[in-house]
């Protein structure tokens, strides 16, 4: 049974989500709910205990904000991401969102099995919401 | 201490490249072999180490290994070689030590040619072996004592010099490409908030009734998305020649591009720019054939195309009422190649300028007035997708006659994308 819009739960993992809210407006204003995660500790707490129907992840993101030394390392989210697909063998589709364009990362990212990624800096929230309604359809 | 301990993130264990390219030099200079041990790595000239040394190495006999204490005389190593060694230091941390010389004496070659012997008798080496080894001492340089010191005297601290320069070198290219991408981060966060603000502003504008609504707002609106659009290309061409990442661009996913679309947007993102000085961009015209796709990055060559439309608007020459000028877009086929052709009026590129404006930070000669700043980044960026979609980018600029009142004249300009049809 096809899924509604309020039914839809999307995890954005995100540290700049606040100042980046727009981006997803006319997703929250169709009714898809959003959980945020701002690094990768909360991100594989959420994981842990829910379910999602999709994830938008960001590549440069702190390890763990509330420990000592701040790691706002390049690239945890490529970690993150082998995490989730590879250990915790979480199957949902991914959307990537970042700034970073190495097409070193880029091919890790594919042989992942993510394909879609979006470079921030100029994507329109009207676009974000036909391509993640592309993907929760497929 | 090595390298390593140094700066785990240096990764210069990795970057023999650099360290052998110095030797080299530093070996043609002194004309004597070095060679620099970091942990138990041996970087090495390969002024004579390919025979002897390499060979003494291959059989893992322990070379340079005895009288490096950083004791500033020449000894004799196991192998029969004279040398002489000090330590060296990047940032006042010891990393290794480096040898000059492997070298025979001049006066004391039996010396050497019984240490041979003698540590092919402890080795217990085989006859074949020993008799090789004889061989290639032989073909070892022989220089005079005094020579060796005096190589020493001259070179030991313009090699350390050296060492640390490059050391610094190469550490900066590697804070510079860390630095790119938190810059990068820094500026396209902004940015990208400002453009889903104003996206989202102009969807409700666009959704009000129009009684309520003046045009101006939803004219602005777009303004401001297409200028935000714009500075996040800037950026991005900013990012890109600081990170001076060679295979930044390696494209070895490449996907089926519509190429009339990429160019109509690019169009259409400095249509009104280009309107409001009185310019009119020509949609692309495609001749013989119908638009190709091609294969390619789509990212990649939309940032193409954006940063031709915008110097071909940049260096055109305003329009005024009831005279417009034009930038043209033809589209053909051109041997195995799709031609993209991309020509406006206005300020010109001289003759022996077409192939540097293709260089990071150049900016053509008459291109250098008050009114039009130019990064002198879009065109090498250019250059560099096209190219490694194995496609080639060409520029002209010819004078097309006097400018109506004006002191200057017109050249039209005509950037040409050649890009592989599929």
């Amino acid at each position: 049974m096809k899924k509604t819009p309020k039914s839809t739960t999307i995890l954005w993992i995100e540290d700049d989500y606040r100042q980046l809210i727009d981006l997803i407006k006319p997703m929250q204003n169709a009714g898809y709910i959003f959980d945020f995660a701002i690094d990768e500790k909360e991100a594989l707490d959420k994981l842990q205990n829910r379910i999602y129907d999709l994830i938008i992840l960001d590549i440069i993101i702190p390890e763990d904000v509330n420990s000592e030394i701040l790691e706002h390392s390049l690239f945890i989210g490529l970690r993150l991401a082998k995490k989730i697909i590879r250990e915790k063998k979480i199957t949902v589709p991914i959307l990537v969102c970042s700034v970073v364009n190495d097409q070193r990362i880029i091919e890790e990212l594919n042989e992942l099995g993510i394909t879609k990624i979006l470079n921030k800096g100029r994507i329109l929230p009207s676009q974000m919401k036909i391509e993640l309604e592309s993907m929760l359809e497929d | 201490m090595g390298l390593r301990q140094i700066d785990e993130h240096a990764n210069l264990i990795d970057d023999y490249g650099f360290l052998v390219d110095l030797l080299n030099m530093l070996s043609c200079l002194t004309r004597v072999a070095i060679s620099l041990k970091v942990e138990d790595e041996i970087v090495s000239s390969e002024r004579r180490w390919s025979g002897y040394c390499k060979f003494i190495k291959t059989l893992n006999l322990g070379i340079c290994e005895k009288g490096f204490d950083g004791t500033k005389e020449i000894h004799m190593c196991d192998a029969g070689l004279y040398c002489y060694s000090l330590p060296v230091s990047i940032e006042d941390k010891n990393i290794g030590f480096i040898a000059l010389g492997h070298c025979m004496l001049e006066g004391h070659e039996e010396d050497s040619k019984k240490m041979l012997k003698k540590l092919a008798e402890s080795r217990k080496l085989d006859e074949k072996i020993y008799s090789d080894l004889k061989d290639l001492l032989g073909q070892v340089d022989i220089i005079k004592e005094p020579e060796l010191l005096a190589v020493i005297d001259r070179h030991l601290q313009s090699i350390e010099k050296y060492l640390n320069l490059e050391w610094h070198h190469q550490k900066r290219i590697r804070e510079l490409k860390t630095l790119s991408t938190y810059l990068a981060h820094s500026f396209l966060i902004p940015i990208q908030a400002v453009v889903s603000k104003t996206d989202n502003l102009l969807s409700r504008l666009n959704e009000m009734d129009k009684r309520y609504c003046e045009p101006e707002l939803i004219e602005n609106c777009n303004g401001i998305l297409n200028e935000t659009i714009k500075l996040s290309y800037s950026a991005e061409n900013l990012r890109d020649w600081m990170a001076e990442e060679k295979d930044i661009y390696r494209f070895d996913t490449k996907e089926k591009v519509n190429l009339h679309g990429i160019i109509r947007d690019a169009i259409e993102l400095y249509r009104s720019e280009a309107f409001e000085r009185g310019i009119l961009l020509n949609d692309p015209v495609p001749r013989d054939i119908p638009f190709p796709t091609i294969k390619g990055s789509a990212p990649h060559l939309r940032k193409v195309f954006i940063n031709l439309m915008n110097n071909a608007v940049k260096y055109s020459f305003d329009g005024y009422p009831g005279h417009f000028r034009f930038v043209d877009t033809i589209c053909r086929p051109s041997g195995k190649y799709y031609c993209v052709e991309i020509s406006n009026l206005g300020i010109g590129i001289m003759p022996d300028e077409i192939e540097k404006v293709f260089e990071y930070g150049y900016r053509g000669k008459m291109a250098r007035d008050r009114n039009r700043f130019g990064s002198g980044l879009g065109l090498p960026t250019v250059k560099r997708i096209v190219e490694k979609h194995d496609g080639k980018v060409e520029a002209e600029s010819k004078i097309v006659g006097s400018y109506d009142g004006s002191k200057r004249n017109p050249y039209k300009t005509t950037l040409r994308v050649f890009l592989p049809q599929d």
